[in-house]
């Protein structure tokens, strides 16, 4: 289950490398709100050290407060120390998962669905029809959930008729000459949601003359590593790299920066060897492969616009200025840089689901500083962000839209 | 009534943590200490402090009052369980008062956002502790926190005019005003500066403010020999130049940035000193070629002005590197502050030297040489019970060192549990009596910090 070099790095050697010196609490976005020494960063590496020298019993308490971390990176890039906190909560969870298992949902969510394609799509296409025959409203009206599943419900987002895979062909060939062959990693949110924004990535790409492989694949993992669950993450990285080995590609791009982490950062340590391929976000690959003839295509939104820095893009990949290029780039485009660009938005993939208020506040501090700066138009390269800040938006009535960087070279 | 159940009825039932998993959240500061609370607790205001101080001497409790946790003496830590008394929810940033250039702040304010914002209005609160985006004022007036600006700005104590304070039987009463002179009765504030929360528990500082300084310009000098940039350091106080900041690294400390942390200085150097000068425009300008030139007269083997903030933050790297550095080559630092005064700076660092060839341990110098508060940290690792028994006997004779050339056992950190054992070597049997006598009569109960400054 374990891969060899994963205990290399001893837990103790970790958790050893915090001085205490507390500046992680100037910089964490959980604690900024919460404001109390158990959420922030110090605090949970200290919660863990306490378990591991027996201090502490890993109780239900001990779980919670584990829970309440972004793992969105802040912390490590500003410690004179260099703690690197995510991969102590994820070390954490792990150990939490091996000594007192998942909850119900989450157990059969990552064992039985996401390793079956064929069930996942069953499950998307009765949502999608859940939320498109009155279902939803029925659900909601009659009160059928009980109180924190009603929650969760509503947070769901609004699901594409059709997958994208099942509207692409696994190989599509460039117009002219093949200059490089990719595979596309669709991640879960542009197979199921934001299909439009799959399409567009894959045109890009074969504009560019490059031939897009996409194989049958699978969720990243990242939802059950976050969780502690590193067998089923294990699992699912040792099919992805399977499917995309089998075609022969160079390299895989992702238009997810959560899956993108996930491939480049996670998968050499769960698989413990490295990875037969580069793994590069979609506005990487544009900036070093030379942004296709931009003035032959047209803005579609002619509107200032402004971008959010995801963390698993900014920290966790170091892309940063590739998507602001782009945007510049564009002919008529008037890009605007908000304030405080990479501070965490609060969604972290399903911490917005466990922790619905507390993603919603620390939402509203990125909400008002995108508002600050007059854009119509949000861009972040990360699926996960745009549900929740097109949520938030929503909330504020604002008429803002939020897209993908590639949305907007149609 | 459980003690539990009496605090939540003064603070609210969501303000008290009494679960082992957020205790041990309130059992450590910034050394490598562990005592685990009884129970936490937040209060909001100044009567609920006094409430639970009352409380504390009616059931015999400790109270620990805390900011944010970032001291570097242990003078935070409950070391006999009870309550902490966490103050970071009282923030407000009451006044700023320009006419009078005073600002009445609570005790939760961190030290950065109150500099921040009195820099907005041209107005300057020096003291820089190296923690000060994150402290807080109240845990900077308990320790009488320093920073490299002491060298001319002074300490805390040099900008607490006057406070609001919860006694240790749980009255208010406050001490001095806005006045900048005021002879009347005791100097309370200034007893209550540096007194570790033995002495009271501080709810409202009146802080003293300065015009802001309009330019700054930092020197790095790289030294040959140690000998040569003590005497640097003399000389540029001699030429009537008072550095807003003076850092000295030596050899250790800079081979230590260079191989840990790439810092672009020569490995070889035996000692550089980073020196800023500060004030109007024109003065600055004369000031830093004073600087220079003395540092020129004493070999320097190299000398770099710079004046831009991006400039000036290159030349800040090395320092900035250093203690990040430290931790690379083992886990637990120890911090030391002991203080000499200026001319001594050369004999102490050749005291530290040998201190480090006599126990074998990683011992790096680095600090503020121009109010010769160094800063000997020695690296080892707290889990390697026979290193950890060299650092106490090498901590033990760095104190004496300091000690024998006229300084003192700590210039910033405090004494908390850290340097309690060394206080008669400093005061006497006498002197120590006195301060305990001054503890007995104000706290009869030993509630307030219990454990701390006195050795047991």
């Amino acid at each position: 289950m374990c891969p060899e070099n994963y205990n290399k790095v001893l837990d103790n050697d970790l958790v050893a490398q915090c001085s205490r010196c507390g500046k992680c609490r100037s910089v964490c976005p959980v604690f900024a709100e919460l404001r109390a020494e158990p959420y922030v960063a110090r605090g949970k590496v200290q919660l863990y050290k306490a378990l591991l020298n027996g201090t502490l019993e890993a109780t239900e308490k001990y779980r919670e407060l584990i829970s309440f971390c972004l793992l969105c990176g802040r912390c490590t890039e500003n410690c004179p120390n260099g703690v690197e906190t995510e991969k102590i909560v994820l070390r954490a969870r792990s150990k939490l998962v091996d000594s007192r298992g998942l909850p119900f949902i989450k157990r059969n969510v990552f064992q039985h669905m996401l390793k079956n394609n064929g069930r996942l799509n069953l499950a998307a296409g009765m949502l999608y029809l859940c939320q498109h025959l009155g279902l939803r409203s029925l659900v909601r009206k009659t009160g059928l959930l009980p109180g924190p599943l009603k929650n969760m419900e509503q947070l769901l987002p609004a699901l594409a008729a059709r997958p994208l895979r099942s509207q692409l062909p696994a190989v599509i060939n460039p117009p002219g000459q093949v200059k490089i062959k990719v595979g596309y990693f669709t991640g879960c949110l542009s197979q199921y949601v934001f299909t439009e924004t799959g399409k567009n990535v894959a045109r890009i790409l074969t504009r560019m003359g490059a031939q897009v492989v996409i194989p049958e694949q699978y969720c990243c993992g990242m939802p059950a590593f976050t969780a502690g669950d590193r067998m089923n993450a294990a699992a699912l990285a040792r099919m992805n790299v399977a499917a995309f080995q089998d075609t022969g590609v160079e390299m895989v791009i992702t238009d997810c920066a959560t899956c993108g982490s996930t491939w480049r950062n996670k998968y050499p340590e769960l698989l413990g060897e490295e990875l037969p391929f580069r793994v590069m976000d979609i506005c990487q690959f544009l900036a070093q492969w030379g942004l296709p003839d931009t003035s032959g295509l047209p803005c579609q939104v002619p509107v200032p616009v402004t971008y959010h820095d995801p963390c698993h893009l900014a920290r966790h990949m170091q892309v940063r200025e590739e998507p602001r290029a782009l945007l510049r780039g564009i002919p008529g485009m008037e890009f605007i840089e908000m304030r405080e660009a990479d501070h965490c938005c609060g969604a972290s993939g399903s911490f917005q689901l466990e922790h619905q208020d507390l993603a919603a506040r620390i939402g509203e501090r990125k909400i008002n500083n995108i508002l600050a700066t007059g854009a119509r138009v949000v861009a972040t390269g990360c699926p996960s962000c745009r549900l929740h800040l097109a949520r938030l938006l929503q909330g504020r009535d604002a008429g803002i839209t939020v897209v993908h960087p590639v949305d907007l070279l149609r | 009534m459980a003690l539990i159940t009496q605090l939540g009825r003064i603070v609210g039932e969501h303000n008290v943590f009494s679960s082992r998993e957020e205790r041990v959240c309130y059992a450590y500061d910034g050394t490598f200490y562990f005592h685990l609370p009884d129970v936490v607790v937040k209060p909001q205001n100044e009567e609920q402090i006094a409430r639970i101080v009352k409380l504390a001497n009616d059931s015999g409790t400790p109270v620990f009052p805390r900011g944010a946790g970032t001291g570097l003496s242990g003078g935070s830590l409950p070391v006999q369980g009870g309550i902490v008394l966490v103050l970071t929810d009282l923030d407000s940033i009451l006044e700023i008062d320009a006419a009078n250039q005073v600002a009445v702040v609570e005790p939760g304010v961190i030290t950065g956002q109150l500099q921040v914002a009195v820099e907005e209005q041209g107005l300057f609160y020096p003291p820089d502790p190296g923690s000060l985006e994150v402290c807080t004022i109240g845990g900077n007036i308990a320790e009488c926190a320093g920073g490299p600006r002491g060298v001319k700005y002074g300490v805390t104590r040099d900008y607490v005019q006057g406070l609001v304070l919860v006694t240790p039987t749980g009255d208010l009463i406050h001490t001095g005003g806005k006045t900048i002179k005021n002879v009347t009765g005791y100097d309370l504030t200034r007893l209550m500066v540096g007194s570790e929360g033995t002495l009271g528990i501080v709810t409202k500082a009146l802080l003293r403010l300065i015009p802001l300084p309009g330019a700054i310009k930092t020197v790095l000098a790289v030294f040959d020999d140690l000998l040569q940039a003590s005497d640097a350091i003399l000389d540029v106080f001699h030429s009537r130049v008072t550095p807003a900041t003076m850092e000295i690294m030596d050899a250790e400390a800079i081979k230590c940035v260079v191989e840990q942390a790439g810092a672009r200085l020569p490995r070889d150097a035996e000692a550089i000193l980073l020196i800023e000068v500060d004030g109007r425009p024109a003065a600055v300008e004369e000031e830093v070629t004073e600087v220079a030139e003395a540092c020129l007269r004493h070999r320097a083997r190299s000398v770099e002005t710079a004046g831009t903030p991006e400039e000036r933050n290159r030349l800040w790297q090395a320092r900035r590197a250093v203690s990040p550095a430290l931790v690379k080559l083992k886990p637990t630092k120890i911090s030391e502050d002991a203080t000499v005064p200026r001319a001594q700076v050369p004999a102490m660092i050749r005291r530290l030297q040998q201190i480090r060839e006599k126990y074998g341990l990683n011992l790096v110098i680095f600090g503020h040489a121009g109010d010769g508060n160094l800063h000997p940290n020695i690296i080892a690792d707290e889990r390697d019970a026979g290193e950890m028994a060299r650092v106490e006997a090498a901590v033990g004779e760095i104190f004496q060192a300091a000690l024998e050339l006229g300084g003192t056992l700590s210039g910033e950190h405090g004494v908390g549990i850290m340097k309690a054992p060394y206080m008669q070597a400093e005061f006497g049997v006498q002197g120590l009596a006195y301060m305990r006598r001054i503890k007995q009569s104000l706290d009869p109960n030993n509630i307030l910090n219990p454990g701390k400054i006195f050795p047991e």
